[in-house]
């Protein structure tokens, strides 16, 4: 086979400024699917931003298929380099890090192989990295919508749609868990610095590793609303699979806890492992203590499934759906600590140490403008609030999230703090002389408030 | 005697009404700066409700939602969403047959919405006369588009094809939607799982014993709290409650993923209804979102003589178990078979006992006695109209 457009092994860095340089380098890692990679590397083709603006790397790791003769052969308007990796294959991490340190635009675009990008989406990262320097771009990649879904089909296209509806939506406080690489740009200097993926991760939750180290280190994550894609995830997930990679997340959240002791509670072995109910005991010592009785179970159970869903039983599905993926989450979690006593060990020596917090305190009644300015101005990780002297609630921090910004401020006022935030509101017209002698006098007092005080901004 | 129907917002309540000397009561719709808070009923004596006493039940009724409106008022909320989240382009569609006057007052309500750069189409279905036309002519923004088979279904699926924006909005002739309407129904397509939306549906008028019985015995209503319902949340064979054809709006692209509306089912075939709640299952078991946005107020014109609601009510016992009728043969939905027998045994037949000894039940017994026949004979119309739908194909 000629190879004469691979690059074997660990390309040289690339310091020398090139004029010839692409706006942005698009890295694909990939593995034994070749139609998949075609249409992806069709899709680029017509993107709105100009072929020669962008490169795309494909890092083949350990394929057996016909991908390196499709790519020898693929026709296309833009640079096209392939990378390949030797065989075993060593996981989406160690693909991604080899193409970025080959790619030559400042610009460093992941995509997966099975994600296909809208028409402007090369753009829409281009334009969001223009708009805020230094940040992570995510684009939604969103389910491609099935006829005649089973349950299972249902449960993961839902599962992907609102991940991507809640980080889209105003406010959200972004968390290391929003990161997912299959469709993400970053600077290629900021990638380098903060020492690109972990190669050490399983192909899971490897994205989330990165994800907490950027917020970390103060990066700002942005969701570029245009940068949409199409994920044809529903080619390949079943849910034999979903079991297989439920297990590598299980593995890969146990080195997580060893990376990152400060997340170590958000994570889900450790919230199953604090669990009492008698299911969750009779799951945890299958899967710690039993583990040849416990798969045997599980893929008996297993085969249930398809059955429970072609009788159109969907709660009892989405019920067992969900204790076997705890099972092999936790038996994932298992083959790396060893045993349950493990955690707790891991949990206790968490425990010593003590997390310093940057906390501050608002006080609304000054306008909330002005409180928003000061989160802007200090970006704490957690805030009090008062209204005067009024107490109405905490912005806790969240372990792994990113600081305070002014766009958290509302969106809390307006659900989880609203009853606290109207009852300060009410006690302060309920102070006031005359006192109010009924509801409704003190809802038109309140309204009557507002208008004024709205009266006076302007 | 009749109901007067009030629509009344919170910033100006009056100090008191007058002039309702023809009523005994009054139905009135509460709201904060434009929002539905809650629906109270009061009575009218002499001719006048009393301020203070609106004012009482007005804060009584509305509640939790009422602080919550103003409380997100007050920290300019709706902005704030308005500006990160774009209305999306849509098409409304008004399905019409041999009702010109309806159509017209619609058109009027239609044609003072708030101009989100939608468009507007009035599918004309198989006209006897010239006169929906020549309505729609007076309207130079709506397009007109004549569909000559009969049935309300068959001009939705029209509506569906010539629409030319991906989300379509749908109201029947004989409603007249709010100014905030289409903004209030289009907002909730910013989430990609979310296929249809329903709408709050009130009584225009109450004037007459029939449209005070349709008010209560078969009310469009479903409260004042925005829902989402999705499979895991709700049997899609009861999907009746989510809302009504009457102001719903729906994706295109739901034609690809389920289908279109089933062409044997609802207004103008032998089914005579139950188009709409058919789809919303279909949608649901596919695993998309309904939502249901009491925001997006419309004002049904309900019918005026018994006999017209005679019709009605025993076409929707009809349209009901039609549509199970369907969801069991093509869709095999096997738990519509519960969920039918259940309704019947547990709902129908007590509502029917009771009506027949209480005079104050809450069901009339004619109603009750006419949509009882009109369910057993559910399966039958369907298969009938089913087969005239083949033949016509054919």
């Amino acid at each position: 086979m000629a190879l004469s457009r691979f690059t074997r092994g660990r390309p040289q860095e690339n310091t020398i400024v090139d004029c010839d340089a692409p706006a942005i380098s698009i890295v694909i890692p990939t593995r034994n699917r070749c139609g998949s990679l075609r249409r992806t590397l069709d899709a680029l083709q017509t993107q709105t931003i100009s072929s020669s603006a962008m490169e795309v790397l494909v890092v083949l790791d350990a394929c057996t298929d016909d991908t390196p003769r499709m790519l020898e052969h693929y026709k296309t308007n833009f640079s096209l380099r392939s990378l390949a990796l030797d065989p075993p294959h060593k996981g989406p991490a160690t693909a991604r890090n080899l193409g970025a340190r080959s790619a030559r635009g400042p610009l460093l675009l992941f995509l997966d192989d099975d994600v296909v990008p809208d028409t402007r989406l090369v753009q829409a990262h281009i334009d969001a990295h223009t708009a805020t320097p230094n940040c992570v771009v995510l684009g939604p990649y969103l389910p491609v919508l099935q006829r005649n879904a089973d349950c299972f089909r249902v449960l993961q296209q839902t599962w992907w749609n609102d991940k991507f509806l809640s980080l889209q939506r105003y406010g959200h406080r972004f968390s290391y868990t929003d990161v997912l690489s299959g469709n993400l740009s970053i600077q290629t200097r900021r990638f380098a610095e903060v020492g690109g993926f972990d190669g050490g991760f399983p192909a899971a939750h490897e994205d989330y590793e990165l994800g907490l180290r950027l917020i970390q280190a103060g990066v700002r994550i942005i969701v570029a609303r245009n940068a949409t894609a199409r994920h044809h995830e529903h080619e390949h997930m079943t849910i034999d699979r979903s079991f297989e990679r439920a297990r590598l997340e299980g593995r890969a959240d146990v080195l997580l806890a060893r990376r990152h002791a400060s997340v170590v509670h958000t994570l889900l072995f450790v919230v199953l492992h604090e669990q009492s109910a008698v299911p969750h005991r009779i799951i945890r010592s299958l899967a710690y203590d039993r583990p040849s009785l416990g798969d045997t179970l599980a893929k008996l159970l297993g085969s249930l499934l398809p059955l429970l869903d072609g009788c159109r039983f969907r709660t009892s599905f989405h019920r067992l759906y969900k204790a076997l993926r705890y099972y092999w989450y936790l038996r994932g979690a298992a083959q790396e600590t060893g045993s349950a006593a493990a955690v707790t060990v891991l949990l206790e020596n968490n425990r010593l140490r003590s997390q310093q917090q940057h906390e501050i305190d608002l006080d609304l009644r000054k306008g909330l403008t002005e409180a928003e300015a000061e989160m802007d101005h200090e970006r704490p990780e957690a805030a009090r609030l008062w209204y005067g002297r009024q107490f109405i609630g905490r912005i806790p921090f969240v372990a792994g999230s990113e600081r305070l910004r002014s766009e958290h401020l509302r969106p809390i006022l307006a659900s989880s703090l609203s009853w606290s935030y109207l009852m300060c509101r009410v006690m302060e017209i309920a102070g006031q002389s005359p006192p109010a002698r009924s509801t409704e006098d003190l809802f038109q007092s309140l309204a009557a408030d507002e208008t004024s005080h709205a009266g006076k901004i302007n | 005697m009749p109901t007067a129907v009030l629509d009344l917002d919170f910033a100006h309540l009056p100090r008191e009404i007058t002039g309702l000397e023809r009523y005994h009561e009054a139905y009135i719709l509460i709201r904060l700066q434009g929002v539905p808070i809650a629906r109270i009923t009061l009575p009218v004596l002499e001719g006048r409700i009393d301020g203070v006493e609106l004012r009482t039940a007005a804060v009584q009724a509305g509640g939790w939602q009422l602080w919550e409106t103003w409380l997100h008022q007050s920290l300019e909320w709706e902005q704030i969403l308005l500006a990160h989240h774009p209305v999306p382009l849509s098409t409304i569609a008004i399905c019409t047959r041999d009702r010109p006057h309806d159509a017209r007052r619609c058109l009027e309500a239609l044609s003072r919405l708030e101009d989100d750069g939608q468009e507007l189409l009035v599918i004309d279905n198989c006209p006897s006369t010239d006169d929906t036309r020549r309505v729609v002519e007076t309207f130079p923004r709506v397009r007109y588009v004549r569909e000559d088979i009969p049935g309300l279904n068959v001009a939705r699926n029209r509506a569906l094809k010539e629409a030319a924006h991906d989300i379509v909005a749908f109201t029947d002739d004989d409603a007249a939607p709010d100014r905030g309407w289409l903004r209030a129904l289009v907002r909730n397509f910013n989430d990609p799982l979310v296929y249809c939306v329903t709408g709050l549906t009130l009584p225009m008028e109450l004037e007459t014993d029939a449209q005070e019985w349709h008010e209560r015995y078969s009310t469009f209503s479903r409260g004042f709290k925005r829902r989402s319902f999705e499979r895991a949340s709700i049997n899609p064979m009861a999907a009746g409650q989510i809302g009504a054809g009457v102001n719903m709006a729906m994706r295109k692209s739901a034609m690809a993923l389920v289908g279109p509306f089933d062409e044997a089912l609802d207004a103008g075939t032998r089914t005579r209804s139950g188009g709409d709640s058919e789809m919303f299952s279909r949608l649901l078991a596919a695993g998309c979102r309904i939502v249901y946005e009491p925001r997006a107020v419309s004002w049904h014109r309900h019918r005026r003589s018994w006999t017209e609601l005679r019709k009605m009510i025993h076409g929707y016992g009809v349209g009901v178990y039609a549509a199970w009728t369907r969801s069991f043969l093509v869709e095999h939905e096997w738990s519509m078979f519960r969920l039918a027998s259940r309704w019947f045994f547990e709902t129908q037949l007590p509502n029917l006992f009771r009506s027949a000894f209480w005079r104050s039940s809450p069901v009339h017994f004619d109603l009750g006695l006419l949509e009882l026949r009109g369910c057993l004979a559910g399966p039958w119309h369907y298969l009938a109209s089913r087969a005239a739908v083949r033949k016509r194909i054919r």
